[in-house]
This record gives C-alpha cells, sequence and structure tokens, in this order.
C-alpha cells in the first residue's frame, strides 16, 4: 500500500512516460531531423562509452576509452562532444560522439586521479584531478590541457550553472573523510571566487536548480549519515543542510519543473527530496526500486521528464540502462557495458 | 661498455683457434635420437684405458693423448639407453664420433611404450639442460616460454615474470622446482624469474589439466623443472649487459665414494634505467627508474645411491631485492620487494618406487612508503611448508599399476584477514593404471588416473580424472580427457582489504569438469631431414575461473566467470644434421571466451588471454660456432572485458651467436645474445613499458674433463 502510494506520488511529479528507450525520440519534436537522442553511459571496468540511440532504428555504439588500465566514473556531454576522466590512468578522453571514436587523449598531471567534469562553455572542460587538490582546464578542440588550478582538498565532482563552476571538494584523505567538505567556486575566467564551507561529510554529487546549488553527502562508507546541503547561489553560503539521506548515496539528478532531486546509489534505490518543501517525496527508507533493482550507478532525466538509471550490477557481467515507466516499473532497458556508472544524454548532429 | 663489447665481439669472430694439433685424439659430439639435440654431462669412456670425460652444453667432447689403436667408447647418461663401439685411433689425428643416444623408456614410469622420439603430447615439451645453454636463457620463464601454448606474462624486464598456459590465470599453472611446488602460498603464482636458469637441468611443460597426476592448482598446466645435481665440472661465467646487466655464476662439482657432490653460487644485478615515452597519448620522454633488480644464491646438491636407489639430496638459498617500479605513466618510484628463499629436497628413486621430502621458507616483504594511489604499505609474508610424497606401480601382463600419495603442511604468517587460515595441511591420493591391446594390428595404449584432494584452506574434496587412449604407430594419436580444479589463492580470498581492494572469502574454485584432448604427433625423415610434428586441439568449460575485475566504487576484487577454453597448439621441427642446422615452429590458438548466455557478449576474449601466440626459430651450429634467430608473436589482448580496447598484437626477435673455444682440458664459450633485436617495445599489459633491443654478453669457462681416480699415467 505505502509501495503503491509512493510511485504514485513520484510517477506525478516526474511526469514519466511509459514508453520504451527505443520510442523515447518521438516524444521530442524539438529535434531537427539531423538530431538524434542519445544516452551516453560510461561504463568503468570495461573502459568503454556505450551510446545508446534513444529512437527506433538507432543502433547502439561502444567507444573503446583506453588499453591502460583505468577508472573511468564519470562523464560531460556537450553538443557532439564526450570527456570522460580517466580515473587512475592519468588522462582524458575526448569522445567525437557523431563519429563514435576518441579524438584526444588529453595527458593531465601525474597521479591526477582525474575523476568529476563538466564543461565551462563548448570549447573548455574542467577536470578534477582529486590525486592533486586541483582541476585542470581541458581544450577539447585542441586536445590539451592547460595550467591546474588549486582547489580544495579531494575535489571529485564538478557541476556549472548559473554562470559559475563549482567544484565539490570531498576532503577525503588516504580515501576517508577528514572533515566536512566544501565547494570553491570559479568564475568564467576559471578564477577562485570563493569556497564555501559545507556541513556534510564525504560530498560526492550537485546539480544546480534556480539559484541554488544541492550538495549530496555521501557519508562515511557502510554508515547511514547521507545528507544535502543547499547553497545559495547569491550569497554563496550553505543555506541549510539536511540528514537522513541513508547509507552512501552517490548519485544526484535534478528535474526542474515540477522541481525534484532524485537521489540514488549502490544498493540505494531511488530517492526523491523535493527542493520547494525541503522534504522527501519518497524517502531512502522506501527508496522506489524499480522491478526490484537497488543498484543504480548514475541517474539523468530528458526534457520531459523521463528518468533514465544505469545498474551496474555486480560489475562482473554487463549492467543495463533503465528507463523508469510512470509506473514506477521499466519501461525500457538496453544492455551496456560492464559497471555502468555515468550517464548523460546527447543530442547528436550526423 | 660499448667498447668493452665490442671487443668481445671481435674476439668471437676470430676465425684462428686456439687448439693445438696433438696426438692421438677421439672427439665428438653425443646428441638426442631423433631430435639430436645436444646432451651434456653425458659421460664419455675409454673403459680400458680408464678414461672418462663429460660432454659440454653443445654435446661436445675431446678426449687427448690416446695411444694409437683400437679403443672401446662407451656412453652413457641418466634418462638414455648406454651406447658403445670401437674406434681406431692414429697418432696424430682425430677421430671424430657422432653419437646418438636414445631415452631410456625405464625412466618413464607409468607409461609402457618404447619410442625413442619425444612424445610432446605425452612428455609434454621438453627442455633440456643443453637447449637451455643454448637458448641463453636467463631465468625459468624464458625457458618455457618456448613451449606452445604458454604465455608469460610480465611486467617490465626486471618484474616478476609468471606463466600462463592456454589462457589459465597463472595461479591455475602448478610451478613443481624437484617435485616442490614453486606457487606462492598467498597470491598461488610462480614467478618463474626467480628462478635462474643456470640451475636448471630440465624443464617438462605439460599443458592441458593435469590435476588427477599433480593435484590442486594444476588446472591448465603443469611446469616440472628439475635442477641440477650430480657431477659437474668445475665451471664460472660472468655475463654483462644493457640496462646495466652483470652477473657471475660458479659451480663446482666431484666423486664422493660412489656419490656425486656439486655446489654453485650465482649473482645478478640489473640497473634496469631506460628512457620511453610516459603513454602512447603522450609522448614525453621520461626515464624508468626504481627498475633494479639483485639476486644471488647457493646451492649444493648430492646425488648417491641409498637402498639400491638413487638418491638426490639438495639445498639451496635465494635473495632478491627489486624495485616494482609501476606502471609508465604513474610510477612509483619508492616501492620495493624483497624476497628470501631456503629450499631443501630429499628425493629417493628405485625403479618405479620414488619418495620426495621437500621443506622451504621464504620470507617477501613488500613496501611502498608513498605510493602514488592508496595508501602506505609495508607488508611481511613468511611461509614455512612441509611437503611429502611417495608413488609407486607394479606391472601386470602389458601394463602398470600405480599408487600415490602426497601430503602438504604449511604455515603461513601474513598481511591477510583474520578469516585466513594461518596453517592448513592438504594432500591427496591418487593412482593410475596403464595398459596395451592391440587392435587391428595397431597398439593401443590405454592409462587412467585418478586423484582425490582435501582442500587445506576449505577442508573440501575434489576427485580429479584423466582418461587417455593413444594408438602408436607412423602417426600417434591420442584422446584423452580430463577433469581438474584449481583453488583461490589464500591472497584472493584473505587479502587485507584496503583502499581499492576488497578481498572475496566467497570465491569458488576453478573447475575444469570436463576437457576434452585430441592430438597428434609423428616424426620421419626425409633423405637427410629429420621431422616432427604434433598437433594438440581441446575443448573445456572453465567453470569459475578466477578472474581480477575492478568493481563498484573503483575497488578491484577477484570473481569468479564461467568461460569456455578452446584451442589448437601446433609445432613443427626440421632438423639436418649435415648442415648442422634445425628449424623450428609453433602457433597455438586460444579461444578463452566468456560463458554468458543469452547475453550479447557471449564469445568475447577473456581479459589479457591473447587468441593467436606463436614463435618460429633457426638453430645452426658448425664446428665451434652456433647461431639462432627467432620470433615471437604474442597476439592482440583485451584489457578489458570487451572487444572495444583492444591491444595490437606484437612480434619480438631474439638473436644469439656463440662460439667455444678449447684450451687443454678447458672450454671456453662465448656468446651474445640479443633480445628484441628489431628494438621492439610492444608488452604484454598495457602501461608497462618496454626498453626495446637488449643485448647480453656471456663468457664460461669449464673444464671438460673431471679429475679421475684411475687416469692413466
Amino acid at each position: 500500500m505505502m509501495t503503491t502510494r509512493l510511485i504514485r506520488r513520484l510517477a506525478g511529479m516526474a511526469a514519466l512516460a511509459a514508453l520504451s528507450l527505443s520510442a523515447a525520440c518521438e516524444r521530442n519534436p524539438a529535434l531537427s531531423a539531423g538530431d538524434h537522442l542519445a544516452a551516453v553511459v560510461v561504463n568503468s571496468v570495461d573502459n568503454t562509452l556505450s551510446i545508446v540511440p534513444l529512437e527506433e532504428g538507432g543502433t547502439a555504439r561502444t567507444v573503446g576509452l583506453a588499453q591502460a588500465a583505468s577508472s573511468p566514473v564519470d562523464l560531460a556531454v556537450r553538443g557532439n562532444v564526450a570527456v570522460v576522466p580517466l580515473g587512475v590512468y592519468p588522462f582524458a578522453a575526448v569522445v567525437d560522439l557523431a563519429a563514435g571514436v576518441v579524438s584526444y587523449r588529453v595527458s593531465l598531471p601525474a597521479n591526477s586521479g582525474a575523476t568529476g567534469v563538466a564543461f565551462v562553455n563548448d570549447s573548455v572542460a574542467l577536470v578534477a584531478n582529486p590525486g592533486r587538490n586541483t582541476v585542470s582546464p581541458v581544450n577539447v578542440r585542441r586536445g590539451q590541457a592547460g595550467a591546474e588550478i588549486a582547489v580544495g582538498v579531494y575535489p571529485q565532482a564538478i557541476v556549472a550553472g548559473n554562470g559559475a563552476t563549482f567544484v565539490i571538494n570531498s576532503n577525503l584523505v588516504n580515501f576517508a573523510p577528514a572533515g566536512p567538505g566544501s565547494v570553491t567556486v570559479l568564475n568564467p575566467a576559471l578564477g577562485v571566487q570563493k569556497t564555501i564551507p559545507l556541513s556534510g561529510v564525504n560530498p560526492a554529487a550537485g546539480a544546480v536548480l534556480g539559484d541554488r546549488l544541492y550538495v549530496l553527502h555521501s557519508g562515511n562508507f557502510g554508515q547511514a549519515n547521507g545528507s544535502l546541503s543547499v547553497v545559495n547561489l547569491q550569497t554563496l553560503a550553505e543555506e541549510s543542510h539536511h540528514t537522513g539521506f541513508g547509507v552512501f548515496p552517490t548519485s544526484l539528478e535534478a528535474l526542474g519543473n515540477p522541481s525534484v532531486l532524485y537521489v540514488g546509489g549502490f544498493g540505494y534505490g531511488i530517492a526523491a527530496w523535493n527542493p520547494a518543501t525541503r522534504q522527501f517525496l519518497v524517502p531512502p527508507a522506501t527508496a522506489l526500486k524499480p522491478n526490484g533493482i537497488a543498484d543504480v550507478g548514475d541517474m539523468t532525466v530528458d526534457d520531459e521528464g523521463q528518468l533514465f538509471f544505469t545498474a551496474p550490477g555486480n560489475c562482473t557481467q554487463p549492467g543495463n540502462l533503465y528507463l523508469v515507466g510512470s509506473s514506477g516499473a521499466i519501461a525500457g532497458q538496453a544492455t551496456v557495458g560492464v559497471c555502468p556508472l555515468g550517464v548523460e544524454l546527447a543530442r547528436i548532429k550526423s | 661498455m660499448r667498447r668493452s663489447l665490442l671487443a668481445l665481439l671481435l674476439s668471437i669472430a676470430l676465425p684462428a683457434s686456439l687448439a693445438a694439433q696433438r696426438p692421438g685424439e677421439v672427439a665428438g659430439r653425443v646428441a638426442e635420437a631423433g631430435t639430436d639435440a645436444p646432451l651434456e654431462m653425458a659421460a664419455v669412456e675409454l673403459p680400458e684405458l680408464g678414461i672418462r670425460v663429460w660432454t659440454d652444453g653443445a654435446g661436445r667432447f675431446a678426449i687427448r693423448g690416446v695411444e694409437e689403436g683400437a679403443h672401446r667408447v662407451r656412453v652413457s647418461r641418466a634418462g638414455y639407453a648406454g651406447w658403445s663401439t670401437q674406434v681406431r685411433v692414429r697418432n696424430g689425428e682425430a677421430a671424430w664420433l657422432s653419437i646418438p643416444l636414445a631415452r631410456d623408456v625405464l625412466v618413464l614410469d607409468t607409461v609402457s611404450a618404447v619410442t625413442t622420439v619425444p612424445d610432446p603430447q605425452r612428455d609434454g615439451t621438453v627442455v633440456t639442460r643443453a637447449a637451455i645453454e643454448a637458448s641463453g636463457a636467463r631465468t625459468a620463464a624464458d625457458v618455457v616460454a618456448r613451449a606452445p601454448g604458454v604465455t608469460v606474462r610480465e611486467s617490465g624486464p626486471t618484474g616478476s615474470r609468471t606463466v600462463s598456459i592456454r589462457g589459465s590465470g597463472a595461479d591455475a599453472v602448478l610451478v613443481l622446482v624437484d617435485g616442490a611446488p614453486l606457487n606462492d602460498p598467498v597470491s598461488g603464482e610462480a614467478d618463474l624469474s626467480a628462478v635462474p636458469a643456470s640451475a636448471i637441468e630440465r624443464v617438462t611443460v605439460l599443458p592441458g589439466a593435469h590435476s588427477a597426476r599433480y593435484g590442486a592448482r594444476a588446472g591448465a598446466g603443469v611446469v616440472l623443472i628439475e635442477t641440477r645435481a650430480g657431477e659437474v665440472p668445475p665451471a664460472a661465467e660472468v655475463s654483462g649487459g644493457t640496462l646495466g646487466e652483470r652477473a657471475a655464476r660458479g659451480e663446482w662439482g666431484a666423486p664422493l665414494g660412489r656419490a656425486a657432490i656439486q655446489a654453485g653460487a650465482h649473482t645478478r644485478a640489473v640497473d634496469g634505467r631506460f628512457a620511453y615515452e610516459r603513454d602512447p597519448s603522450d609522448p614525453t620522454r621520461v626515464h624508468r627508474t626504481n627498475a633494479d633488480e639483485f639476486e644471488a644464491g647457493a646451492f649444493a646438491a648430492l646425488a648417491g645411491h641409498l637402498a639400491g636407489g638413487e638418491l638426490r639430496v639438495r639445498g639451496g638459498w635465494e635473495t632478491l631485492e627489486r624495485g616494482l617500479p609501476g606502471t609508465g605513466h604513474t610510477p612509483s618510484p619508492d616501492a620495493r620487494q624483497w624476497m628470501e628463499r631456503g629450499r631443501a629436497s630429499l628425493a629417493w628413486r628405485r625403479g618405479p618406487a620414488s619418495a620426495l621430502v621437500s621443506g622451504a621458507v621464504q620470507r617477501a616483504r613488500y613496501a611502498d612508503p608513498a605510493p602514488p594511489f592508496g595508501l602506505a604499505y609495508d607488508d611481511t609474508t613468511r611461509v614455512r611448508m612441509v611437503n611429502a610424497r611417495a608413488e609407486s606401480s607394479t606391472g601386470f601382463r602389458r601394463g602398470r599399476l600405480g599408487l600415490g600419495v602426497d601430503a602438504l603442511a604449511q604455515h603461513v604468517e601474513a598481511a591477510l584477514s583474520e578469516q585466513a587460515p594461518r596453517t592448513q595441511y592438504g594432500g591427496g591420493v591418487f593412482a593410475h593404471a596403464s595398459d596395451e591391446a592391440r587392435v587391428l594390428r595397431r597398439t593401443f595404449a590405454l592409462s587412467a588416473e585418478a586423484r582425490v584432494d582435501r582442500d587445506g584452506v576449505s577442508g573440501n574434496w575434489y576427485a580429479s580424472r584423466a582418461l587417455t587412449v593413444r594408438m602408436d604407430g607412423p602417426v600417434r594419436v591420442q584422446l584423452a580427457n580430463r577433469s581438474a580444479y584449481s583453488p583461490p589463492s589464500l591472497g584472493d580470498q584473505f587479502f587485507r582489504g584496503g583502499v581499492g581492494i576488497v578481498p572475496n572469502p566467497g570465491l569458488r574454485p576453478e573447475r575444469i569438469p570436463n576437457e576434452w584432448e585430441i592430438g597428434a604427433s609423428t616424426a620421419a625423415t626425409l633423405g637427410s631431414v629429420s621431422l616432427s610434428a604434433y598437433a594438440t586441439a581441446y575443448d573445456s568449460d572453465v567453470r569459475g575461473m578466477i578472474v581480477w575485475m575492478r568493481r563498484f566504487n573503483d575497488r578491484w576484487s577477484p570473481g569468479n566467470v564461467d568461460a569456455h577454453r578452446r584451442g589448437l597448439d601446433l609445432r613443427a621441427d626440421a632438423v639436418l644434421p649435415g648442415n648442422g642446422l634445425r628449424v623450428n615452429a609453433s602457433y597455438s590458438l586460444a579461444r578463452i571466451t566468456y560463458d554468458r548466455p543469452g547475453r550479447d557478449d557471449d564469445g568475447v576474449q577473456v581479459v589479457y588471454r591473447p587468441r593467436h601466440s606463436g614463435w618460429a626459430g633457426a638453430e645452426w651450429g658448425a664446428g665451434a660456432w652456433r647461431a639462432e634467430a627467432r620470433a615471437r608473436y604474442t597476439g592482440a589482448r583485451n584489457p578489458t572485458p570487451t572487444e572495444a580496447n583492444v591491444i595490437p598484437g606484437f612480434w619480438a626477435t631474439q638473436l644469439r651467436v656463440a662460439r667455444d673455444w678449447r684450451m687443454g682440458v678447458w672450454a671456453l664459450s662465448t656468446a651474445l645474445d640479443v633480445d628484441r633485436a628489431l628494438d621492439e617495445k610492444g608488452h604484454l599489459i598495457a602501461g608497462y613499458p618496454e626498453p626495446g633491443r637488449r643485448a647480453r654478453l656471456d663468457v664460461r669457462i669449464q673444464r671438460t674433463q673431471l679429475p679421475s681416480r684411475n687416469r692413466p699415467r
């Protein structure tokens, strides 16, 4: 009974439609004839990108990112270009999504640990180097990295919005939280504007919605101390800090209208939080587990408010990309690579 | 360095012979019948004169100062049938003998077929001492790499080197040194780079599932290393080469009553520095550091007779220190490995009965105070191990029936989780039977092996079997069906969990429930050319192959995956004795694919298992000269469980030129060995750079005649 009510609430606010992945493109009239909507998934164990067309007749493609042992977990997409930091392999792959090839592997500083990434503009993406407490601007047209910019301790996620770039510093020392995290605000010229202290531990993801930055804190591994910080982008200060986000959430996705924040993680399912009321719509304890699937690698929403998520499974066999239907059940799925941890949507121009 | 290399090269090329003309000499070469492989340490005697000498690494011997007249020459060597002839000696002339020794079937205690040509299907790939010396191999890894279906996994020129057979993991290959396991008790892998080639008498590689005979960890194959023992003439060798390599070793042997004693020592050091491009995506030239290696060892052995049987006692100590430089793009400049190991074994054999007791102590330390990723570590592992094995067989009609038992006790102090058993006892009981039958005027040999093992960690019992039917004739055909298992290593199950690493105590053993193997081999002579060839095809499923994988949250952990294992091994040899030429080639196809029913990726090659590999080589010898050229191919590999990041295959060439000199009772050998002669920089594992061309010069002096108590005055 409770589950049914929760599913209805989630379905109502997200306005999810029960369409398969292959049919999704039909409901995107803004796309020109040469545009193709695709989900771009980074498969962490495979070191690949899966480009999954969200329209009928499309063919999925797989792009190898690197031969050396890498650990990509995140990506940023703009137009036909995707940038994937390669983790322990100190490079960032710049992928031409239309051609399905790696255009450049951009060399980053040694021991970069390249993890988070966000586009600053059409030419430059910012890549986090948690191993060096810096970020590196990567010019995707030239395939070169610029000078490092010092930020906080262990930056592992980057969010762009409202004319600024926000580097989320996890403050991990020896891979364990050393204290609350922070956000470094960079101006459009990539100068450090301010560092905002946060109250949560191990911030891992962020999203800009309106004039607020929402930062999800994973907390300590194995402990139920996940939390969420709300940062006022006018005052550049933490406005509030909300606990009760359960055991180690890692993924945060924002839907603009109606406003909702989706929270997910491995074994976590999908919870929903209303930024307007600052209350849970679906709390972690009763998180949605579509068709029983609780392992959520990453989530994204399209213009129609449809929610997609990746399920890495046990990371030994190929995972899946799922579309959640209005009933809260799986409405479409596609097999991707092993351990899909990041997903973004792309409008690829042929 | 360059100047000294040039000088030694010139010394090799000098045509003048140091040997002086001498009256009355018997000289010659002893080789294995059928293969023409030179046989070292064959005893050549003139019994009436009380003279006995031993052949050198090229199978050559010379007995000088022989009186004119007819003399009986007798040649013997363990494992080969004796040979004798009459030779007429004239003053001022040398009588040359070319002596073929046939393998003695009595040493093969589980088979009854008589053959003079090694059968690779039955006997595996055998590399003799002479072939090891002729190849310029540095370590056991170089020796084993020449067997079809074998991939040596390495991480740079001075890193550890483990062996994979038919696409297995390194911990699914059992390596026995004089019957005692070399596999590390924690990792399960055998580092063949820690066994110097100079200490090896013979290596046998048996591909396929052999748990029914050898027990746990023989899921994909067995490597049998027999170290040198017995009477060895005094010898010394020095080597120098690129990467700052320098080495020295010496050995000495003497008769001791009815026994023979032998002792030796070696040391080798490599600086390991070279320049390389940081990465295929970053051509910045950087220097490889922390790639040095130092090793030293000493051994003593005694071979004699006890209770009517042959007794071998051997003990040795080895020490090794090496840098662990990490990947080329993210090096670890401070990581080090130290290892000390002591071994002792006592083996006794009388006819088909044999017994072995061996023990080993090992201390290994790995430390990195400032790793590029993860936490600093400093872990020491101490292992004490005792292994005992006894077996015997008896004949009935044309067949044999054998029984055996082995037991292992092991104590480990290591950086493992609390769940790990520190002391474990394991062992197995095995039986084998063989018989022959004549059907349609053909001889069929049948053999059956069965074994039950108790795993020392889990306490579980595992059964293995092998059934073989072989048809003899001009073309020998063999069909085998086997099962095997390979347990997870202690490290895989119980390593101390840390950043980036998650233990998997639920790991299951690798099981090979049903391996089919069919092969054919033949040997023939066309004119003066001796030809031999064999082909083997195999097909099996591997249930729960243990593969390290990166998991969620960027953590690595071993896991079980199901896989298909199908493939083909081919090898052909041609020997032209008149020209002193021998050419050979091998090719291996190993389809080791994920078994994921209903998934699109069923059929993808398992990570780092090259599907195609092989080599081709030519050896030439004339007079005092020997030369060898060899090219080895390592096929494309998947570094990840997809075909999207394929690493292309690569060739590596090896050249070796050697010349022997005679100086009275001493023989001087010089050899120049060039590895990756065409400066190939391909590497098996992505991210670990290779230096390209490497050269090494060996100079060895060896006494060719042992002191004899009844030499003529």
